[in-house]
């Protein structure tokens, strides 16, 4: 084949672009570190990287989800952990003011300390977590339970002439209405009589009253009269998604707690009611009650250990398969910079070397030798 | 028996033809660089001899022809390859413009802000009752939706800007199918005298060689020296006319195109090859593929997320509110509802209307990999990273096509150098050649003087 000056050229122009087009080709895979700067540097790779870093992403918010769920359960569990410590505060109180020895004023006392017990119940039921209410079930804007010193519609029936108890005392004096079963009111004095400090109630001979009848009372009290829950129910279930499609539950209800077995703040409120009634048989049948109100609240506090469990089997999961997805997709985007290096170089050679015969024969030609 | 007024003779021929012949190199040195140029050969011939009784006797040198040197052949193939490969370049220009209107992979491409538009809702659902999380959906979906955007505006950029390409080329065939006729006036002008007007040949040459690239053509040479041009079937350039190519308007997705119309005719001309038929078929086919699948996986986005968002209840209690733009059903119009975006509070977390229930979150999140795009069924993400598989295999594709074809481009193009092309050495040589034979030839003058001088001391 003929050779000609301009073949020559165009050869050795075509030869030093394309090195230098290598050679700009690892300096950017040097510089950013990447082997795949665009979908066309490796299709199949781009297309399988995007799809695990897909499932990284889904796993990583799978791993935020349980770190919220931590958070939820943690103040659960303290929460429950402090019910526990009350009902068992509860349990000596009842113990001690059983004690036939126990005077009226010591019997007061101890109720003085229910009635602060019935308050820290309280705030642990309505505790919350951020600006949410850990127990309301999905009712998250309100607090499951709360108190009042007041009862309305308390229903009894007043036999003969004797003391009947209301459900509380140190009443309210003056804040009784009694009402019968047509609405019709009765005076105290009258028709009745009361003892505001126990909290009893007598019928009175030659008043109005029919002993047949059930009669409504309302009336105000001095200490917590009755907590009543708040929402429609706490039954609603705070999932956190932790695997595809595995929903885990992160909240408890107030109810499963507080009223599962028995009603924790009706116990309670029995509980000072008899103290402060100075009757120490009532406030030892109570003890049976109290029993199971501790079983009841540790066996909240054993199913949130479980479901802590739970979470972190997933978490630990979850985290070898993070670190298994982000080793192979690194391997597939991420460029092996020794490799990358040496390439480099041995570019640089050719690019080197390419130039260095280019210009010796590029000064060759017959005119040089010819005089 | 010759005289010696012909060995004068024969110097004399000796001495303009080699004249000539360095002329002749000469000129091919000058033109050592000069595009199209093909070398030249001055065709030297023996004078007819005569007769005598001794045998025949040659009178001297004469030049028959000056040749260009130039393989037909190699033209023809240089011409198609070149065809193939402006359209090859043209597809693999555009494929790389719809490679970096993806922007994959980075941070803020598509494919990143999809995952995060999922993981809000994952967030939201952690927190149903915050209007952090709330706002944070918000703002998700409006990158989500600016990202279709983006990439669309993209494409539909790179199409308008592939159609005034179509439309200035079309100038260009023109004016090169023009001169082409203009040419072949002037050739059959020059040519007359029976005398070959290389420098007209090489010039024509040369742009039929440019117009290869642009449209896939076909040549045929007359008798004459005059060259007519084809497109397909039909004529381009026909001796020293030309049918001129125009664009016809036409409406084709919220865009005016170009087609590409002969003459008085009134259909689009179909292309093969050359860099148009890449650029029509770029802007007609390949791009409106991609925006197909854009404008589906937008639509399957928007009537999924609205048909789970309105069964749930936002925090006031309102249900049935779509959380997507309905009408908004293309990657260009894709938006977040307008009340939603007045109100967070709209989002619909929850299934009951409670607060703190996240399960219609957690439902809208759980679509994340939920096979509903496409035939056989993929997730949105999957969807997508198959968009960018095929945009990179394409492009890598057009590349690697483009590489192969500039390849046999440059190959026949260096055969043709190495019949048309200037050697320096080789004309050195020649030059050297031609100067001792027209100093041999001067020598013969002198020698013959002195043969004449005697004669003339013997009168």
């Amino acid at each position: 084949m003929r050779i000609t000056g301009k073949m020559l050229r165009s050869q050795i122009l075509n030869n030093i672009s394309s090195t230098l087009n290598r050679l700009q080709v690892s300096q950017a895979q040097i510089a950013t570190g990447r082997r795949i700067l665009k979908p066309s540097d490796d299709a199949i790779g781009i297309s399988k990287s995007l799809r695990l870093k897909s499932l990284l992403g889904d796993k990583q918010q799978f791993q935020r989800n349980i770190e919220d769920a931590f958070g939820w359960i943690d103040s659960s569990e303290l929460a429950v952990d402090s019910m526990v410590s009350v009902v068992i505060e509860l349990k000596e109180i009842a113990i001690e003011g059983a004690n036939d020895t126990k005077t009226a004023s010591e019997r007061a006392a101890l109720a003085n300390q229910v009635e602060s017990l019935i308050e820290r119940m309280l705030n642990l039921i309505n505790k919350t977590y951020g600006e949410r209410y850990l127990f309301s079930g999905t009712y998250t804007k309100k607090p499951p339970y709360s108190s009042s010193y007041s009862v309305e519609d308390e229903t009894l029936n007043l036999n003969g002439d004797e003391w009947t108890d209301l459900g509380n005392a140190r009443i309210e004096e003056g804040s009784v209405t009694v009402r019968g079963p047509d609405g019709e009111t009765y005076v105290e004095g009258v028709d009745y009589e009361i003892d505001y400090s126990t909290g009893r109630i007598r019928r009175l001979a030659g008043g109005s009253m029919d002993p047949a009848d059930t009669f409504t009372v309302s009336y105000q009290t001095e200490t917590i009269a009755d907590v009543k829950l708040n929402v429609t129910t706490t039954s609603g279930r705070i999932n956190r998604e932790v695997v595809r499609g595995v929903y885990l539950e992160v909240n408890v209800g107030a109810e499963e707690i507080v009223t599962s077995e028995v009603n924790i703040f009706s116990v309670m409120i029995t509980v000072k009611t008899a103290l402060l009634r100075n009757d120490g048989s009532a406030v030892n049948a109570a003890i049976e009650d109290i029993d199971r109100a501790v079983d009841q609240v540790s066996g909240v506090l054993g199913r949130l250990g479980a479901r802590r469990n739970s979470f972190e089997l997933a978490s630990a999961r979850l985290d070898t398969e993070i670190t298994n997805l982000q080793a192979i997709i690194s391997k597939i985007e991420d460029a092996d910079v020794a490799e990358v290096i040496v390439r480099f170089q041995a570019q640089q050679v050719a690019y080197e070397s390419a130039l260095a015969a280019a210009s010796q024969i590029m000064d060759m030609s017959l005119v040089n030798f010819i005089g | 028996m010759i005289g010696l007024s012909a060995g004068l003779e024969i110097a004399r021929k000796a001495l303009s033809t080699y004249q000539l012949a360095i002329s002749v190199y000469g000129n091919n040195i000058a033109n050592v660089d000069t595009p199209g140029f093909s070398r030249r050969r001055p065709r030297l011939g023996e004078s007819e001899a005569v007769e005598l009784s001794l045998g025949r006797i040659g009178l001297g040198v004469s030049t028959a022809t000056i040749r260009r040197m130039r393989d037909v052949f190699l033209d023809r193939s240089y011409r198609n390859a070149n065809a193939s490969y402006g359209r090859f370049q043209a597809m693999e220009q555009t494929l790389s413009e719809v490679e970096m209107a993806f922007a994959e992979p980075s941070d803020t491409s598509l494919g990143s802000i999809l995952q995060e538009f999922w993981d809000s809702w994952q967030e939201l659902a952690n927190e149903p009752e915050s209007s952090t999380a709330r706002e944070m959906v918000i703002g998700k979906a409006n990158s989500l939706c600016d990202a279709f955007r983006r990439i669309n505006t993209n494409l539909v950029q790179v199409r308008q800007n592939i159609d005034d390409e179509v439309a200035r080329q079309v100038d260009v065939i023109n004016s090169l199918a023009s001169r082409i006729a203009a040419l072949n006036k002037q050739i059959v002008r020059a040519e007359c005298s029976g005398n070959e007007a290389s420098d007209l040949r090489d010039k024509r040459d040369e742009l039929l060689d440019e117009l290869s690239e642009i449209v896939d053509i076909r040549t045929f040479e007359s008798a004459d020296g005059t060259v007519s041009v084809k497109i397909g079937t039909e004529a381009l350039v026909e001796r020293g006319n030309t049918v001129l190519l125009r664009v016809s308007e036409r409406a084709d997705r919220d865009m005016v195109v170009h087609d590409i119309v002969l003459g008085n005719g009134d259909h689009a001309i179909r292309l093969t090859g050359g860099k148009l038929a890449g650029l029509i078929e770029s802007r007609d086919v390949t791009i409106p593929e991609y925006l197909d699948r854009l404008n589906y996986m937008a639509r399957t986005l928007v009537e999924k997320i609205n048909e789970l968002h309105r069964l749930g209840y936002g925090l006031d209690g309102t249900t049935g509110i779509d959380f997507f733009d309905p009408d908004g059903i293309t990657a260009a119009t894709i938006s977040v509802a307008h009340d939603i975006v007045n109100d967070s509070r709209l989002i619909a977390a929850s299934t009951d209307g409670t607060p703190g229930n996240a399960d219609n979150a957690l439902a809208i999140a759980g679509l994340r990999l939920e096979a509903i795009f496409g035939s056989e069924g993929a997730t949105a993400e999957e969807y997508y990273s198959a968009i960018v598989g095929d945009v990179g295999i394409e492009s890598s594709r057009a590349a690697a096509q483009r590489e192969a074809q500039e390849l046999l481009v440059n190959e026949i193009e260096n055969r043709r150098e190495s019949v048309k092309g200037v050697s320096l050495d080789e004309e050195m040589t020649n030059l050297v050649a031609s100067q001792h034979a027209y100093q041999a030839a001067a020598k013969l003058v002198s020698v013959i003087d002195n043969l004449m001088g005697v004669v003339m001391e013997l009168l």
